[in-house]
Formats: C-alpha cells, sequence, structure tokens
C-alpha cells in the first residue's frame, strides 16, 4: 500500500480490531481517524512504519500531561510550565522533558503506552468507525512507538491491574534470555483469549499471538480430559518448544530452546517443595 | 500396499519392556483412533482413549510462517500431578504417534525416551 492510496474504512469493537487493522496496514505511515456510532470524531490513532506512535481521545487531552507529572513528581503547576518551556523551545513535551532530566526515557515511554493504551480503550468502548488516512512518515523515535501486541496486552492490563501483576511475575521467573512469553485472559465476554502480559519478544503481529492463546486454551482444556487441571503441556519442534499451563487467573504460553521444558519442569517441583501452592498453577 | 503391522502385538512388547509406564498406544494422527494398545489394567484404558483422541490438538503448534495454518510437532509431554504422558510422531510416518503414559511422579526424561524409542521402532516396522 502506497501513501498515495484512497482512504479505507474499517468498523472497530475493540481493541484488538483496531490493533489487527494496524497489523494490516504493515509498514505504512498515517492516521487511523475515529468516528464513534453517529459519525462525529472521537479521535486517532497515529502510524508510523506499522508501529504504533499514539492515540489520542477526546476528553483525554489533559491525561499525558498527568500521568508524566505523576512519573516526574512534579505538581500541575510545575507540569503547566514546563509545557510553556517545551513550547519556547519548539520541542515535542516528552523529548523535552527527558532532555531536561525530568523524566528518564523509560519514564516517558511508559506515560506515552499508558496513554496510548487508555485511548485505545476509550476510542473503541463502543462499537466505532475508522478511516486510514496515509501520510509521509514523521519524525517519531522509534524508542516511543510499539507494536500492536504491547498495546494491546496494556489494555487489558489496565481493567486487570492486579492479574497484570501477578502474570508480568510469572513470566519474569518463568522465561529467560532468547525465550518469550504471553499470558492471556478469557472470559465470557470474550470470543478469543486476550494478552495481558507479555516478556521477551512474541510474535509482533496481534493476530499471530492470538492464535498463540487460542492454542494453548485449547490444548489445557483437552490435556484436562484427561489429567489433572494443574497440567502443564510441552511441544517440540526442530530446535525449540511451546508451552503452556495456567495460573489462578491467566493461561501462560511461550517458546523455549529445547532445555526450556525440563527447566520449568524443575522450577514447578521446587515451588512445591517450597509449599507454594502447585507451583504457581491452578490446582 | 503396506504390509499388515502387529500394532497391539508391539505395544504388549514395548510395555513388557518398561514397567514404569501404565500403557501405551500406537495412534491415527488424524482421528485420535487407536491402531494397537497395551495397558496394564483396564482402568487406564479410558484415559489413555481420551489422550489418543487428543492428538490432533495436542501433536500440534501454530506454524511458524504467521498464517492460519497449524504444524506438526516432533513429541508432546503433558504433565500434571496425576499422570505424565509422552507423544511421539514416527519419523517417516508423521500419520502415526506413539504415546505413553505412566503416573504423575515419573521419571519423564526416561519416559520420554522411552515412547521415542517405540515410535522408532514403530516407524522400522512399517518400512
Amino acid at each position: 500500500m502506497t501513501s498515495t492510496a484512497i482512504a479505507r474504512a474499517f468498523v472497530l469493537n475493540s481493541p484488538k480490531d483496531a490493533c489487527e487493522i494496524v497489523d494490516e496496514l504493515e509498514n505504512e505511515s498515517g492516521e487511523l481517524l475515529i468516528r464513534d456510532a453517529a459519525r462525529d470524531p472521537s479521535g486517532s490513532i497515529f502510524i508510523e512504519r506499522g508501529r504504533v506512535c499514539w492515540a489520542a481521545a477526546v476528553g483525554l487531552n489533559q491525561r499525558l500531561g498527568d500521568l508524566l507529572a505523576a512519573r516526574a513528581r512534579v505538581d500541575r503547576n510545575e507540569m503547566s510550565r514546563l509545557y510553556t518551556a517545551c513550547r519556547v523551545a519548539k520541542k515535542p513535551l516528552g523529548e523535552f522533558l527527558v532532555e531536561s532530566g525530568v523524566v528518564s526515557s523509560i519514564d516517558l515511554r511508559s506515560a506515552l503506552l499508558q496513554h496510548t493504551a487508555e485511548s485505545l480503550s476509550v476510542l473503541c468502548e463502543r462499537r466505532a468507525f475508522a478511516s486510514w488516512i496515509p501520510r509521509s512518515p514523521g519524525s517519531y523515535s522509534a524508542r516511543f512507538t510499539f507494536r500492536t501486541t504491547e498495546v494491546l496486552a496494556y489494555c487489558l492490563a489496565t481493567q486487570f491491574p492486579d492479574v497484570a501483576e501477578n502474570a508480568e511475575r510469572e513470566l519474569a521467573r518463568s522465561f529467560g534470555e532468547g525465550d518469550w512469553g504471553a499470558a492471556f485472559v478469557r472470559s465470557p465476554a470474550r470470543a478469543v483469549p486476550e494478552p495481558i502480559a507479555l516478556c521477551g519478544h512474541p510474535p509482533t503481529s496481534t493476530s499471530a499471538l492470538i492464535r498463540l492463546g487460542i492454542w494453548a486454551v485449547s490444548a489445557l482444556d483437552v490435556a484436562r480430559t484427561f489429567q489433572s487441571r494443574d497440567v502443564f503441556i510441552a511441544t517440540t519442534r526442530e530446535e525449540s518448544a511451546f508451552v503452556a499451563w495456567e495460573t489462578s487467573a491467566a493461561i501462560v504460553v511461550g517458546q523455549t530452546n529445547l532445555q526450556g521444558p525440563g527447566r520449568l519442569l524443575n522450577m514447578r517441583s521446587q515451588r512445591r517443595r517450597r509449599g507454594e501452592s502447585n507451583g504457581g498453577l491452578r490446582s | 500396499m503396506d504390509r499388515q503391522i502387529d500394532f497391539d502385538g508391539s505395544m504388549n512388547q514395548a510395555l513388557a519392556a518398561y514397567r514404569e509406564a501404565a500403557a501405551v498406544a500406537c495412534v491415527d494422527a488424524r482421528t485420535g483412533m487407536l491402531l494397537g494398545a497395551s495397558t496394564r489394567g483396564a482402568n487406564f484404558e479410558d484415559v489413555l482413549e481420551h489422550a489418543a483422541i487428543g492428538v490432533s490438538s495436542l501433536c500440534t503448534a501454530p506454524s511458524s510462517r504467521g498464517d492460519d495454518e497449524s504444524d506438526d510437532v516432533d513429541e508432546t509431554l503433558v504433565i500434571s500431578d496425576a499422570w505424565t504422558h509422552a507423544f511421539a510422531r514416527v519419523r517417516d510416518r508423521p500419520d502415526l504417534i506413539v504415546v505413553g503414559m505412566a503416573p504423575g511422579s515419573t521419571n519423564v526424561a526416561l519416559l520420554r525416551k522411552w515412547v521415542r524409542e517405540v515410535a522408532d521402532r514403530v516407524g522400522a516396522s512399517t518400512r
């Protein structure tokens, strides 16, 4: 698709739909202009080379400032002063704050991701319509742009923060260098399991990641027809293994090297010896 | 034409050689139908049959190409406190899978090794 392509229209029912549309656009840059059910503009999602830079929703204009102020530990007056200074310097606010030492680049990225995910959740709360407007790539720094999978996981994490926190802990202690892991939640309200936490470098497209979540849910459900509920699955193919298990609130799936399943089973056994409930798995 | 293979006989021989296992079977990977099986008691037959039915889900994984297809996997382990199941796809006969089961406390590596050896012998007998 070239930058002169005719604008395309989409229907959005969820943040997942928005992320899948961004993935379909592949390496394009531009803007998804969002309209609500009444066809009134409600916001935009800005894309740079297939990555999400920014989402803005009507009513959330002040939100990024609040998020940055919290991370910078400054009050609103000080943030106002910084806004003014950055306008004088003619720099993007985030980069100005990093250069001034007010926030770290990690905190800036975190604030941008949170703002983007919150805006996306608001934009897709109800059925919405999106038009794609291609543009030439801008000057967004790649380190402050996001994969769709990252944005989608954050959307869900803001809805279930306790589950997300536990899932992140489980992923951090389970997967090492060269591995990747993802935690999913499933509920009757959602047709497919959706990611809530990620570690390492999972598949970059939303649909590929969700296919893995679906595989894990299906395999675990099948295994439970002849196994107990705390089942662990490992499949090996060529030089890697897929693993899957369920914790108290999330389904974990990941990819490791061929030694990964043995390491995870050993970890599970040690946790059981320490008296942790089924090594953290469902009983 | 494929020569007749005594799957039941092969499974009986395999189970006799590995005391820790409770059951072993050779399964049609596409349908989950048991081609031959051996168990140490009738109470293991149900568990084995359900494991066989599950092969199409448990012995495939999303493709590495990023498309909607699934790829065959070489081996699968399904482990819980109750049971350990090891599945091995027969080399050169991807339509055949051997599944062995043992109590959850079993040595997983040894079970896996034994199931792979059984699958290799099935592969040799089909050539």
